[in-house]
């Protein structure tokens, strides 16, 4: 992180240096560049002259929470969107990890146990299950992506629709026979959902924010402490260029799938508690909200850009506008354009940048 | 002839314009003239301005949440409650003075028969809401 201070003494100086028609586009550049933070700005200041709950304590550990939730997937799919790909076996493989954490922890005195006469787990154990089968969609998306040089879009569409056929063969099984899964255990419930922030200092901010903190220190030191995460930019810049320096651009493209699929199997953990009452639903379209909020906070698809500060902004903007929505009572049709028009406007922020980069 | 050996090939690359290489081929911008690319940047821009304006206009004017949501009482054969129109987010307020022969009110329920209890005291309103009385007979 640059120092904010520091930087703005730099661009005022450098502001002062540029003459009167430079000065004019310079403030156009800065206030096109930053649209999508000033109507935020706009769009918080007028949902609070409509409703002032958007401003109570609730209400903000409401969006805190919403974030870490999905923080950890948007962190997986932002690697995707670096080399130039996406993924849209997300949400479903969020589904089948969910689906396979909570038949796993449900209670022992559960009626429709989903596997009768399963003992109880230990909980580590269920998530290295969840982490493990997330890794294999991921790893099958990055073999077809890096081996034979597909577009992730086609490749993430068909794993997306087979995980999606497995989630729904497993709901069925055990005469389950897709009903809803729940009557979870209470220490998996107690574990995710329950607030150790909350017994020590009254602010009932549940673990699974503690939690996402954890995983977004692990991405960010992958990120950017690690040669893997180091190519994984090279790569998505210019792959051929990396191939040239002697990065394995095969390696680096199927671990940056392999990770993402570990940070969906980590959500589905997550989701499963959080939910409560999981079917063959849960986790539908959240790769949506997951690219969305990657664009916003400065992924660009062009590759090879991104930070995770970034993706932790892009989560955390799309979140106060989904709430803020909720607050102005905006009718649900509304909403999904409003949701369009946002990603819209990230993306031609995105190429403006790109296309005025000197 | 000496010109036409400077002149690069078509898939050279001009040092000032370097193509760019997505992972999955050129990408749609790569290669690209100057002209093509100012075109192209003033159409982000007026693409920029026109989403923002977009964004702006679609959310004051679909916005309804100064109207507020409506909290509307069932009092299955009791004295009628009036409706209640509910900031997102606040509470409802419990009605007073509702009545039935015969009959106490146990409180309101999210359902007609009972069973989702509705605290008024902590139960934000996020929706359009039926709340039904719960009748004890006495």
């Amino acid at each position: 992180m640059k120092n904010p201070i520091k930087s703005l003494q730099q661009t005022s100086a450098r502001y002062k240096t540029l003459d009167a028609k430079d000065r004019h586009a310079f403030v156009a550049d800065t206030l096109l560049n930053n649209a999508i933070y000033i109507i935020l700005i706009v769009f918080i200041i007028f949902t609070y002259t409509q409703n002032h709950n958007i401003i109570s304590s609730s209400s903000i550990i409401n969006i805190i929470n919403l974030t870490a939730a999905s923080l950890p997937m948007a962190l997986g799919i932002g690697g995707c969107i670096v080399l130039t790909g996406t993924d849209l076996s997300a949400g479903r493989t969020v589904g089948l990890t969910a689906a396979i954490s909570a038949t796993l922890l449900q209670s022992l005195t559960t009626t429709n146990k989903f596997f009768e006469g399963l003992g109880e787990l230990p909980i580590p154990l269920v998530l290295l299950a969840a982490l493990a089968v997330g890794g294999i969609v991921g790893l099958v998306n990055g073999f077809f992506v890096a081996k034979f040089q597909l577009h992730p879009f086609i490749v993430t569409l068909a794993t997306q629709l087979i995980v999606y056929g497995v989630c729904l063969m497993y709901y069925m099984a055990n005469g389950n026979n897709g009903q809803s899964i729940s009557g979870l255990s209470d220490a998996y419930k107690s574990c995710i959902t329950g607030s150790i922030i909350g017994t020590l200092t009254g602010i009932v901010i549940p673990n699974y924010v503690i939690y996402a903190v954890i995983v977004l220190i692990i991405m960010w030191f992958i990120w950017n402490k690690t040669t893997f995460g180091k190519n994984m930019f090279a790569v998505g810049s210019n792959p051929e260029a990396a191939n040239v320096s002697g990065v394995n651009v095969f390696f680096t493209t199927m671990m940056v799938h392999t990770l993402a699929g570990v940070t969906y199997g980590y959500t589905g953990f997550i989701e499963a508690a959080r939910i409560g009452s999981n079917t063959a639903n849960t986790g539908l379209n959240y790769e949506c909200d997951a690219i969305a909020a990657c664009v916003i906070g400065g992924v660009s698809f062009v590759g090879g850009t991104g930070t995770i500060g970034g993706v932790v902004l892009g989560v955390f903007l799309l979140r106060i506008i989904f709430v803020g929505l909720n607050f102005l009572s905006i009718s649900g049709n509304m909403q999904y354009i409003i949701k369009g028009i946002i990603i819209l406007l990230a993306c031609s922020i995105d190429m403006r940048k790109y296309l005025t980069r000197k | 002839m000496s010109d036409e050996r400077k002149r690069p090939s078509a898939g050279e690359e001009k040092p000032d314009q370097p193509r760019r290489y997505g992972l999955f081929g050129v990408s749609s911008t790569g290669g690209m003239q100057e002209n093509q690319r100012k075109s192209m940047a003033r159409w982000a821009t007026a693409f920029v301005v026109a989403m923002a304006a977009a964004f702006l206009v679609l959310v004051v004017t679909g916005s309804t949440g100064a109207a507020g949501l409506t909290v509307t009482f069932d009092s299955q054969g009791g004295s009628e409650a009036a409706s209640q129109s509910v900031l997102y987010g606040d509470t409802a307020e419990e009605p007073e003075d509702v009545v039935r022969v015969g009959y106490t009110l146990e409180g309101w329920s999210l359902t007609p028969d009972g069973e989702q209890l509705w605290d008024f005291s902590d139960d934000a309103v996020e929706e359009n809401l039926t709340l039904y009385a719960v009748w004890e007979a006495q």
